[in-house]
């Protein structure tokens, strides 16, 4: 990757996906800001060797993949997971305090789960990714994917039910 | 609201990263480019040694590789010989510190004339003949006399 414009452009096209993703992940803002720096860099070295060469097709596949194997070493030396008390919210909602109330729930909710349905939630529902997708980056079969994330969906549902039902009846929605 | 729409309401909701992110990934860029550069440039230089590993190779090959038994040939090779002088040493007076000009005659003397002009002899071979050049003046004098040996 010689043009740096270019490399800048990947990195806003892709950064707040993968900073979502490995601060939801995480929980900590500083992590999701290391492993975000540590997978372009590394994406750059990638491409730095692979001059003139085919590959590089699907960078978000490949930064997601990296981002996730940086989170799960730094799982291995940590493994519990904490949820910092800052909570990342674009100021516009400040202003609406129910969403933001509803937010704070819904992000303790899917720190809460445990890693694997977290995944596919994060990577399907915040991201939009399709399953083909997800399934590249997890390393798993598409149908694990499916199912990971229809139980992640069950499980956030229950949680946020029982301090939502009252103001915000859930729909649950099951993929096919 | 589905589940769905919760987590896409967060995922609007939560920031991406600081501004100056953009601006340590441009400095990280530039620093591996050149890097890669660097690399590139001293690979580069070094494209012949391939090359050459494989003809050393092929030499050590040549080199090493048992070799058919055969009568070994002496060894005829013309031993390479060569002269070497000692400075010329005066034999009169008045020759000290003249050129060394005139007619050279080579000759053959006892080797113990060479202890005479201070030069180190094995006594052992003090009865050995060595050769000499002797520089002769115009009138026929001998002037000076150097010593020759010989040595491979």
């Amino acid at each position: 990757m010689r043009d740096e414009q270019a490399f800048i452009a990947l990195y806003r096209q892709h950064q707040r996906g993968l900073y979502r993703f490995v601060y939801h992940m995480t929980g900590n803002a500083h992590t999701a800001e290391e492993v975000v720096q540590e997978a372009f860099v590394t994406l750059l070295r990638k491409s730095v060797t692979l001059l003139g060469k085919s590959g590089m097709t699907d960078e978000r596949a490949y930064l997601f993949g990296i981002a996730r194997n940086l989170v799960h070493r730094g799982w291995e030396s940590a493994p519990a997971l904490e949820l910092s008390d800052e909570i990342p919210v674009a100021p516009a909602v400040l202003d609406d305090l129910a969403q933001a109330e509803r937010e704070e729930a819904v992000r303790v909710a899917i720190g809460q789960l445990p890693q694997v349905y977290r995944e596919a939630v994060l990577l399907c529902d915040m991201e939009e990714m399709s399953y083909t997708e997800a399934a590249r980056i997890l390393k798993c079969p598409v149908g694990t994917v499916r199912s990971r994330l229809n139980r992640g969906r069950q499980i956030l549902v229950e949680r946020l039910r029982s301090r939502f039902a009252d103001q915000y009846p859930l729909v649950e929605k099951r993929s096919v | 609201m589905t589940p769905q729409e919760l987590v896409k309401e967060l995922g609007r909701a939560t920031p991406g990263c600081p501004p100056e992110m953009e601006q340590r990934l441009r400095l990280l860029y530039r620093a591996e480019l050149d890097q890669a550069e660097k690399s590139a440039a001293a690979s580069s230089r070094f494209w012949w040694w391939p090359g050459l590993a494989v003809a050393a190779a092929a030499a050590a090959l040549v080199f090493w590789a048992p070799k058919p038994t055969r009568t070994p040939a002496r060894a005829t090779a013309p031993a390479v010989l060569q002269e070497v002088y000692t400075d010329f040493y005066a034999l009169d007076a008045g020759a000290v510190g003249m050129a060394p000009q005139g007619t050279v005659m080579r000759v053959r003397v006892p080797r113990a004339t060479m202890r005479q002009f201070g030069l180190p002899v094995n006594p052992e071979l003090l009865s050995d003949r060595v050769d000499a050049e002797v520089l002769l003046g115009q009138e026929g004098t001998a002037r000076a006399i150097r010593f020759v040996s010989t040595v491979h």
